[in-house]
């Protein structure tokens, strides 16, 4: 007993000995690695395993890869449907009269955009992320040729003899105008921020552009998106449509004589306190008609009190003008609307009468003539040449279901041959775009993380309402492993950002079960960081810049406290060592993960920097934020081309 | 019909004997604050297709058919709006827009800004600005700026990271991935091709004030303005003309040439021939012949001086360019001539061969 008791003490001693000192030394150890001296951390599994983070997600079964069909187009004859299958880079070949899918080709990077020229002999698939445009025999599906965009293709349009090929260049701001194979010049022309869907009028004189995001402004004004029009036969921007407090458009269709447009969006509130969720004041879906002939532009609402269909997304008009059909991604619906109603009540209203209307919600049995279920999350929707089949994508189902235009019936459903079985992460990725979990349907995760990203917009999210907490909204891609979430870094886990925080602070409704939030989690941790291609013209500013993010002296070759330097905090290889910290812009914020953030703008947490560049020219005028001063503007050039790297 | 042959022979021989007194416009129209223009001083002119672009003082005129159609200033989104540049943009249209704040590309109507604080832009005051492809090049006051439209990327050329003697650049001109700029005390910079170094043309005189050997090289290190078309080089400083055909240098000033004035604000080529902004009026050159249109000193009306081959001429014209401070000018495609000045714009209406003047006003 006396041998045991001396080791016993000796031990008791050294553990007592270590439990006094270790907190000196671990706090010794943060001082020294962040330079900041009181920085906390929870624990050494905060910097040394990311444990805070959710486990990788399970991907289910070995070899399950969804289909994920995006965009549609119908061939003129409307006996064949193409569909891009983004989620298996696939375009897949449908035969409407068998309604059997008969051919697929593989198509590396995320095909999205899809159209057959009026002349049915060539077909144009966008992939966003191989920044090119394939074209295709739509007969054979062999390759024809391909056309290099600018950053993250999205819509597509053909002229009607497939000679001349349009892209919405979604990650560039811009739309593509080239000919096939260098025949013409392409040229790449301004559009609003983020192009997502394009149409092309039938007589290929006007390309109507949709934009996901609302064009640069200051941030705590109102947020205006614009209907981009092309000249399509000069190759220049004819005109631009202010959309106010309007975004996230993610089609468009053209009137066959072009005189007006139509776009779904979202009109948006984000200047009030999302407390007025509760009102359902924060967003509503809303059809946009456009008189191109006056310039007039009106928002109908294609919700009702207390029940709201989110996330309109595609859109398709019938050949005679007639209706058109809008589909709900956040609530497996698709709407119709008559426009010839529209159009009527607009024509004898003013502008003022038009702004009004756009937050009427009793207006839509002025117009809307039905709504109709689709399986999870329809995103585009296609007729048949004759106008009386219509086809929508059901991206999350891996299905197109077809229905009678007239009617809007069921007539059938495509199953394109996806997966059978439903992993745990699809189930995730569904409820991410569902908006049912919210208030009343109001709007769903993607409603201000669209494909995973940011809508660019702040947020009001202090429950009392009083503008205490304007946020920058955050973009999820590539976010995994970066907890603590929120700019303060007050949740250490997605979980209890999508659990509590999120159905009572956000959502005024119920958290979501255990199960369900762990799905969702796991989905949004699975969202892959958005990576800018290759940029070999670009290569020696970036090293250049790289050299300054990790330099440990100034210009003068004086000493940069370790707190000063970039890459103390912004820790490769995420970036971000996920403590917070006080830059000068009012207080601690954790620090950002960088992976995408030339997409990203507006920055810092309110937004207050439009740019990077402004990061340092105009907020850091005090060398808070990093050690900048010495640098001069080419440097500061070279710096932030090495950060649009990541 | 004998009749009418021997009235059009008579008109014939009249024509013959007494030519028009200019020979290139047929009469002289002024645009001021009246007509619209947000400032009398027109610091810049362009003409792109139908439509004249004026960068004043104060704001940015769009006219069409000779009227001001729209006016672009601090509210439309040029904070600072002196325009000093313009350029269009050959593949988008767009229109690129250097002023004292910075440099503005509209498009469809819609202004983006960007600053040397929100962008890689080296600095806010653009002298100048080219388009090439894809590539916009900027002339600022601390340096030359790349713009990638495609990318978003921004390259920066200074006198830390290029051969250029100091920062201030005055004038830019690019085609084809050739890179031409008018650097301040610097001389002409040149970039042959895209990632190649800059290189220089300087004055041999050094810092002599005295073009000690003609011909022997750029007149003056302090360019204000460059033109390049057909392989070759023009460069206008505030001590004269340059001009340099990829062998020989020719410089040209008042004294030995028929150039209006040797302090050169602005330098534009049409085909053959090269048009110089000065302070004592616009003259044009083809390489034979000189044309200078000036208002009379000391006495109303203008007047076209012609030097061809040491034979000097002047004519008195009725009309003339609003003000001899000249400070842009540009050739619309009917061949009238904007002329950019501290009074207002002038604008020349070309002769047209086999067309009475009141049949093509109503044509335009």
């Amino acid at each position: 007993m006396k041998r045991a008791a001396l080791p016993l003490a000796l031990l008791a001693a050294a553990a007592a000995a270590a439990w006094s000192l270790a907190p000196r030394a671990y706090q010794r150890h943060l001082d020294e690695v962040t330079g900041r001296p009181g920085t906390r951390a929870v624990s050494c599994r905060h910097c040394h395993h990311p444990a805070a983070a959710p486990a990788r997600p399970a991907a289910g079964p070995a070899g399950v890869r969804y289909l994920s069909p995006q965009g549609l187009a119908v061939t003129p004859d409307g006996k064949t449907l193409f569909v891009a299958a983004e989620g298996a880079d696939r375009l897949l070949k449908v035969d409407l009269d068998s309604r059997q899918v008969t051919g697929s080709v593989e198509l590396a990077g995320r095909p999205h955009g899809v159209a057959v020229s009026r002349d049915g002999r060539v077909l144009a698939v966008s992939c966003r992320d191989r920044d090119r445009v394939v074209l295709l025999d739509p007969v054979t599906l062999a390759p024809r040729g391909e056309v290099p965009t600018g950053a993250g293709p999205l819509g597509v349009a053909l002229s009607s003899d497939g000679g001349r090929v349009f892209a919405a260049e979604g990650g560039a701001d811009a739309v593509l105008l080239a000919g096939p194979g260098g025949a013409a010049p392409a040229r790449d022309l301004p559009a609003g921020r983020s192009p997502y869907a394009l149409a092309l009028s039938r007589d290929g004189r006007v390309l109507a552009v949709a934009n996901l995001l609302s064009n640069p402004s200051s941030s705590g004004t109102v947020p205006v998106s614009e209907l981009t029009l092309i000249d399509a036969e000069a190759g220049r921007v004819s005109e631009r449509l202010p959309l106010v407090s309007a975004h996230l458009s993610e089609g468009v269709v053209l009137a066959s004589d072009a005189s007006f447009a139509l776009l779904p969006a979202i009109r948006v509130r984000n200047l009030l306190p999302t407390t007025e969720v509760v009102r359902g004041g924060l967003m509503n879906s809303a059809l946009v008609l456009a008189d191109l002939r006056t310039g007039r532009v009106a928002q109908f609402p294609l919700d009702e009190a207390n029940a709201y269909y989110a996330d309109p997304s595609g859109i398709a008009l019938t050949p005679d003008d007639r209706t058109a059909f809008i589909v709900h991604g956040g609530a497996d619906r698709v709407t119709a609307v008559d426009v010839r109603a529209l159009r009527r009540w607009m024509a004898g209203r003013s502008q003022a009468d038009l702004d009004d209307a756009a937050d009427d919600l009793g207006a839509f049995a002025r117009y809307v003539t039905g709504r109709v279920r689709t399986a999870a999350n329809p995103r585009a929707a296609a007729l048949s040449p004759d106008g009386r089949r219509l086809y929508v994508s059901e991206r999350l189902a891996d299905s197109v279901a077809v229905f009678d235009a007239a009617t809007l019936r069921l007539a059938g459903r495509i199953p394109l041959g996806g997966p059978t079985v439903v992993t745990a992460l699809r189930r995730g990725e569904r409820r991410f775009y569902d908006g049912s979990a919210t208030f009343q349907g109001q709007f769903s995760c993607r409603s201000c993380h669209p494909d995973g990203g940011m809508d660019g917009l702040t947020w009001d999210f202090e429950i009392d309402g009083l503008g205490k907490e304007v946020v920058d909204s955050m973009s999820l891609a590539g976010i995994r492993d970066t907890a603590p979430f929120k700019w303060r870094g007050k949740n250490p886990t997605l979980a209890r950002q999508c659990g509590p925080r999120f159905s009572r602070v956000l959502m005024r409704t119920d958290p979501f079960p255990p199960d369900q939030l762990a799905e969702l989690v796991a989905y949004i941790a699975s969202i892959p960081p958005r990576r800018p291609g290759p940029s070999p013209e670009s290569a020696e500013a970036e090293a250049r810049g790289k050299a300054l993010f990790l330099r440990t002296r100034t210009n003068r070759a004086a000493p940069i406290a370790k707190k000063d330097r970039c890459a103390t905090c912004h820790t490769p290889p995420l970036y971000t060592i996920r403590l917070p910290f006080d830059v000068g812009t009012g207080g601690k914020f954790d620090t950002p993960y960088l992976g995408g953030i030339r997409y990203t703008a507006p920055y810092l947490h309110d937004d207050r920097a439009a740019s990077l560049e402004e990061i340092w020219t105009v907020h850091n005028s005090s060398d808070t934020h990093g050690i900048s001063s010495d640098m001069n503007k080419a440097q500061l050039n070279d710096l932030v081309t090495f950060l649009r790297s990541l | 019909m004998t009749g009418l042959l021997s009235v059009g022979l008579a008109l014939a021989g009249l024509l013959h004997a007494s030519p028009p007194a200019d020979p290139f416009f047929e009469r002289w129209e002024t645009l001021g604050t009246a007509q619209g223009l947000p400032s009398k001083k027109v610091l810049s002119v362009l003409a792109d297709g139908p439509r004249v672009w004026a960068g004043t003082e104060n704001g940015l005129a769009l006219l069409e058919g000779g009227r001001v159609r729209r006016v672009y200033g601090a509210a439309q989104g040029l904070a600072v709006p002196v325009v000093i540049s313009l350029a269009v943009s050959p593949l988008t249209g767009d229109l690129w827009v250097g002023t004292m704040g910075g440099l503005a590309r509209l498009s469809g109507g819609r202004i983006d800004l960007f600053t040397q604080l929100n962008s890689g832009l080296a600095n806010d005051i653009v002298y100048g600005v080219a388009v090439d492809g894809r590539d916009v090049w900027a002339a600022t006051t601390a340096g030359l700026s790349r713009h990638d439209t495609r990318t978003g990327a921004w390259e920066l050329f200074d006198n830390t990271n290029s051969i250029m003697h100091e920062p201030w650049g005055y004038a830019i001109t690019a085609s084809s991935g050739a890179v031409y700029a008018a650097v301040w005390g610097g001389g002409v910079l040149v970039r042959d091709a895209p990632g190649a170094p800059f290189r220089e043309h300087r004055d041999p005189d050094g810092e002599m004030e005295l073009d000690m050997f003609p011909d022997d090289g750029l007149i003056h290190d302090i360019t204000t303005s460059i033109a390049y078309e057909d392989g070759v080089l023009w460069a206008g400083t505030y001590f004269g003309l340059s001009r340099y055909d990829g062998k020989r240098w020719r410089s040209y000033t008042q004294d030995d040439s028929g150039i209006a004035g040797d302090f050169i604000n602005f330098l534009r080529t049409k085909g053959k021939a090269v048009w110089i902004a000065t302070d004592q009026g616009v003259s044009r050159f083809d390489s034979r012949v000189w044309h200078t249109w000036r208002r009379k000193a000391g006495a109303p009306g203008a007047e076209l001086q012609v030097v061809e081959g040491g034979t000097k001429t002047v004519r008195a014209l009725a009309a003339g360019p609003l003000s001899n401070e000249v400070f842009s000018v540009d050739l619309d495609r009917r061949g009238d001539a904007w002329v950019a000045t501290d009074l207002g714009l002038s604008h020349a209406i070309a002769r047209r061969k086999g067309q009475p003047e009141a049949a093509r006003r109503t044509a335009q």
